[in-house]
């Protein structure tokens, strides 16, 4: 399976004290997830409290056209004739190739299961696997549960046949980079007012609902007003 | 660092000239201990000038309303002062002191240096306490230059990709870095990184010519 683009992208950015490595991590839950349900096709998982989606996706199954040579010809008409911007459809472009993605894993997506993962009684992970045959994870949940450690009782089936991962997955990028203008901010604010972050960010949140705008838009005025 | 009371066959009188109170009766208890050999006297300008081997006297600060730094010197004159900079020291050994004496000095120190001083000897003992704190704040500098290169990246706002990019690290090595220094300055978020890294003067300009931090500089603080 290849990391979508957007997930490469956010695994740059996205750094944790918990994780060392969250692609060495993700590689470990696919090869749990291939060996287990050799049908797999793709999986996402989910760090719930920073809401944020990595997803791996297995080009060749879900007939994601990355590299063949229809679409490479395609590529290179469009640019020799008077069509549509090349950039528009290229078939390396990180947005359309993530949409033909999903659309196409429609297809190839038959069955889904999704395992979250319980620390101290509370769910921080989502692990969603997603499999080309209808009855790919039949008796084969119990295993899968053990090997990723996940919750047994709040394992789901089916409940994403539309692989909404996906787009989360796309969105990543953007939202860590909304994450760190905020952080940014709510270390300014916390600095000048003397006040801790948590107080920071909750007076920030307040400006931010007080003014009517988002709370990206308020650490934005807030980081020229304080830097 | 104690150094031995230098033998002396007499005793030495010294007058503290216009000074506050405290000064004077904190100087004199400081020397109580050493009264065999070192005495203290106040002395006024407008009164008359007591008999004494020296006279300490705090340097002429550059601010307006400061009384005048004395323009004769009847006995062995000492500046005494609080402000040891090079600067200070130099203005007061130019107009002829015949020595230069920090008020942060330990008892001992201050006695054996006026002892020397009544000898004869021009002495400079500009010595604060606050070298030794700066070196020791700055020993305990807890990050890397990289990491507090990054460190000053990251308060800035700026992307990974982009630290990498501008530090020619790898992605990982980037991460690596900032993951160290979170464990290093005791912070589990961003937020608390950038707010360390401003009370620590590491939050760097937009400018790229002035990104780089200089870390002896910041360690100091």
């Amino acid at each position: 399976m290849e990391l979508l683009p957007q997930s490469r992208e956010a695994l740059d950015e996205y750094v944790t004290a918990s994780i060392d490595d969250m692609e060495g991590l993700l590689r470990v839950i696919e090869g749990w997830a291939v060996r287990s349900v050799p049908d797999c096709v793709a999986l996402s998982v989910t760090l719930l409290d920073e809401d944020l989606t990595f997803t791996l996706v297995d080009r060749d199954a879900t007939s994601v056209p990355a590299h063949d040579d229809d679409d490479a010809a395609r590529h290179e008409t469009r640019e020799a004739g008077p069509g549509p911007p090349p950039g528009e459809a290229h078939p390396l472009d990180e947005l359309d190739w993530a949409d033909t993605a999903r659309e196409r894993a429609f297809g190839s997506i038959a069955s889904t299961v999704s395992l979250p993962v319980v620390e101290h009684g509370r769910a921080v992970l989502n692990i969603d696997l997603y499999a080309s045959t209808t009855y790919a994870f039949r008796d084969r949940i119990d295993g899968l549960v053990e090997a990723l450690g996940a919750w047994q009782a709040g394992a789901v089936t089916n409940a994403d046949l539309g692989f909404e991962t996906l787009r989360r997955a796309q969105h990543a990028p953007a939202r860590l980079r909304e994450q760190r203008l905020i952080d940014v901010a709510v270390g300014l604010v916390a600095a000048r007012m003397a006040v801790t972050t948590d107080m920071a960010a909750l007076m920030l949140s307040e400006a931010a609902e007080r003014a009517g705008v988002s709370e990206s838009d308020a650490a934005c005025v807030a980081r020229v007003l304080l830097a | 660092m104690q150094r031995p009371i230098a033998p002396v066959t007499r005793h030495v009188k010294v007058a503290i000239m216009e000074e506050s109170e405290l000064v004077v009766h904190g100087l004199r208890a400081m020397l109580e201990p050493h009264s065999a050999l070192i005495t203290v006297v106040a002395h006024r300008a407008d009164g008359p000038a007591p008999l004494c081997d020296l006279t300490l006297y705090e340097p002429h600060r550059r601010t307006a309303g400061v009384r005048p730094a004395p323009q004769r010197f009847p006995t062995r004159m000492v500046a005494f002062g609080w402000d040891c900079s090079p600067e200070a020291v130099s203005t007061e050994m130019s107009r002829g002191a015949a020595g230069f004496v920090s008020k942060w000095l330990p008892a001992r120190r201050l006695v054996w240096n006026l002892l020397q001083v009544a000898d004869g000897r021009v002495v400079v003992d500009a010595w604060t306490g606050q070298a030794e704190a700066e070196k020791a704040a700055a020993e305990k500098w807890p990050l890397t230059q990289r990491e507090t290169e990054v460190l000053s990246m990251i308060a800035a706002g700026k992307a990974n990709r982009d630290i990498a990019e501008e530090t020619n690290l790898s992605i990982n090595s980037v991460k690596s870095y900032i993951r160290g220094a979170y464990s290093k300055i005791e912070v589990t978020s961003r937020s608390q990184a950038v707010l360390w890294a401003i009370q620590h003067g590491l939050l760097m300009s937009h400018e790229p010519e002035q990104t780089r931090p200089r870390v002896s500089a910041h360690a100091a603080r």
